[in-house]
């Protein structure tokens, strides 16, 4: 996890849920884009946060690196009129990726066997006392 | 004492501040708390009167200082006087503030007033914060917005120095003047259009020197990073963290002795997991003040000098913790448990500023090891007063015994009852000569459920609902930074992309710039 879209998020969450922005801020300098922040959200909108690991916000991340790499433009409007057009190939690519089913690749992390003495030694996964029981801890990336 | 501290900070101290928010005290009401305070902290009454063992002064002082953190009464006083002004600079719309500014000054704007100067007397509440005025102005800066209400020389802006503290040039500064360069924003106005000239005297040595001037000041402006917008310039309080003001950073900026670097010591005095108590005894033992008969001599006490413990020696501090028979047997039983020398020198003080901090690679062992002087100094004063008082003694093996309880129900505490085996040989010899299954100590407390964990994949909003995704870049911390997003609606499709870049800034208002950007858009 990206540490600091997570304190951002952390922090507007917390003014979200009624904190001052001053409570929040961690520099002088963050404070003032909280306070507009915080003027903004008294609106009626209907806003949830969620941090998201960086392979779900991959379109946000070459914006960025974009941004990173410019030095005075500002660009905003449609994809269709993105001149750059490494860019906008990019854009198109990940947007895509975003909409494919994920590909699953399920990571072995640990495995072990052993004989079930009791059904109630694993209460979340109920298995047959008198069996063998195979214990797998997978993640998917 | 550790007990009588805590109620004294939440008290005996707390008690006054509202009266200390508004009005300067008299100095005999404040002696008066002060003397409340102190009896209190060394358990004096008014027929039992106790030594006080260290001076008030330094018992002020904060923790990381070699003081206790308490706030004397007239210090107290002071921040919340300098408090009251910060909040008439403040809040200037509240009624309050607007009758102070309609009774002592009549025809400034609000934003004048950080430059107060002559000061009228007044109320008894306006003469308690009138005074604090420079301290006020001192530590105070512009965040610029807009550029209107910040003085371009006078003030100070940006969290930097004054300019007219950093070019001492009455010639430049009356040369703005009279260009009508007063304002941060007509500077900005002149140079973005190309119209600031430099001021080019007759002589060549002057013209050096002024373009020599000129190319620091540039730079002196470049730095600081303004990025203008058509919000009202605010004033901030300048101090390390957030921009606005706590008694607590005003009280250590006013009060705290900052010159050189801290001590070592404190910190591992004020250890965090070692019980209060230990900590409180642990300091007075630092600055060699607890009641050893070396100690009670000085003072005028006459009895017998003997260590209790040995019964062969005169009793000193570094006998009774480090030389005493008893304590060398508890000593070679740590260095043995820990297959580690530890600072043994005759100099307890010495001994516990030369700790070794986090020798293992385990973070428990580290843990473990910071906590042993503390328990066991205290463990020999516990049994030398034993000894004393009550008559009754224990074995070396007996003390050994309790010494390692209280370190094991320490640790579990620290962990959760969570801990892992560490991976080194000599480490898990050392885990088990400290018998550390702290499971056994799992029986009430249970660990706090860990945070769920974020998305890996993208999934598209609910119906009728819009997905932003946002993230700010910056190479560096401040660097040249970037922000961007997307916009997408329920069905996945793009609606809207943006992108920027921030110049030279940090990481975090990078990302804060891209999520106020795409909920601006997306409004």
């Amino acid at each position: 996890m990206e540490g600091d879209s997570l304190i951002l998020i952390t922090a507007a969450k917390k003014i979200q849920a009624g904190a001052t922005a001053v409570k929040v801020a961690t520099s002088w300098r963050l404070l003032s884009r909280l306070e507009s922040l915080e003027a903004k959200l008294q609106n009626p909108h209907s806003i949830t946060f969620q941090h998201v690991r960086r392979t779900a916000n991959q379109v946000a991340d070459r914006m960025a690196n974009q941004g990173v790499s410019q030095t005075s433009q500002y660009f905003s409007g449609s994809l269709d009129i993105v001149e750059d057009e490494q860019l906008k190939k990019d854009c198109i690519a990940l947007v895509q990726k975003d909409l494919s089913p994920p590909r699953m690749r399920v990571v072995v992390s640990h495995t072990s066997l052993w004989l079930v003495s009791r059904a109630s030694v694993r209460p979340n996964k109920p298995c047959i006392p008198g069996g063998l029981a195979l214990n797998v801890t997978a993640r998917s990336i | 004492m550790a007990g009588r501290l805590v109620l004294i900070k939440s008290v005996l101290q707390a008690m006054p501040l509202y009266l200390f928010s508004t009005l300067a005290a008299p100095k005999w009401v404040l002696k008066a708390i002060r003397d409340l305070q102190r009896n209190f902290l060394w358990g004096s009454t008014g027929r039992n009167r106790k030594w006080a063992l260290v001076n008030w002064k330094e018992v002020c002082k904060l923790k990381t200082e070699g003081g206790l953190g308490l706030r004397d009464p007239l210090q107290s006083n002071n921040t919340m006087g300098a408090r009251m002004w910060w909040n008439w600079l403040s809040k200037p719309h509240s009624p309050w503030a607007r009758l102070w500014q309609a009774k002592y000054a009549r025809g400034s704007q609000w934003h004048d007033l950080i430059r107060i100067n002559s000061i009228a007397q007044g109320s008894p509440i306006w003469n308690a914060a009138k005074i604090h005025s420079r301290f006020i102005q001192e530590h105070s800066f512009w965040e610029i917005h807009s550029g209107t209400l910040a003085k371009l020389w006078e003030d100070s802006w940006q969290q930097l120095p004054k300019l007219e503290n950093l070019f001492q040039m009455p010639l430049w500064q009356s040369y703005m003047q009279q260009e009508n360069l007063i304002q941060v924003h007509q500077f900005w106005q002149q140079t973005q259009h190309q119209e600031y000239q430099i001021w080019r005297p007759a002589n060549s040595w002057q013209r050096d020197w002024a373009s020599e001037t000129y190319l620091d000041l540039d730079q002196e402006l470049t730095q600081r990073r303004i990025r203008y917008s058509n919000q009202q310039d605010k004033l901030r309080w300048d101090h390390k963290h957030k921009g606005t003001f706590t008694t607590k950073e005003a009280h250590q900026l006013r009060y705290s002795d900052t010159q050189g670097d801290q001590d070592q010591l404190w910190a591992r005095v004020w250890l965090p997991g070692l019980w209060p108590k230990i900590s409180t005894f642990l300091w007075l033992l630092s600055k060699r003040r607890i009641l050893t008969w070396d100690n009670l001599i000085k003072r005028g006490f006459i009895g017998p000098s003997r260590c209790p413990n040995c019964n062969l020696h005169t009793e000193t501090i570094s006998h009774l913790m480090e030389t005493c028979p008893l304590a060398k047997e508890l000593w070679e039983k740590v260095e043995k448990c820990n297959k580690r020398t530890a600072p043994r020198g005759e100099d307890v003080t010495d001994n516990i500023r030369s700790w070794d901090k986090n020798p293992f690679k385990s973070q428990l062992l580290n843990t473990l090891w910071g906590l042993i002087p503390g328990f066991l100094y205290w463990l020999l004063w516990k049994e030398r007063n034993s000894r004393i008082f009550n008559n009754t003694s224990r074995t070396t093996d007996a003390l050994w015994l309790i010494y390692k309880r209280n370190i094991q129900e320490t640790l579990a505490i620290r962990t959760w009852y969570d801990t892992d085996m560490p991976e080194a040989q000599q480490e898990r010899d050392i885990f088990k000569e400290w018998n550390l299954d702290l499971s056994a100590f799992a029986k009430v407390i249970t660990r706090p459920p860990r945070s769920s964990t974020s998305p890996s994949s993208w999934s598209p909003p609910a119906c009728n609902s819009f997905k932003l995704n946002f993230d700010g870049a910056a190479k560096g911390n401040p660097g040249p930074a970037g922000f961007g997003g997307i916009i997408r609606s329920h069905t996945g499709a793009p609606l809207h992309i943006y992108y920027g870049s921030l110049g030279k800034d940090t990481n975090n208002v990078a990302e804060m710039e891209g999520l106020w950007q795409g909920i601006c858009l997306a409004e």
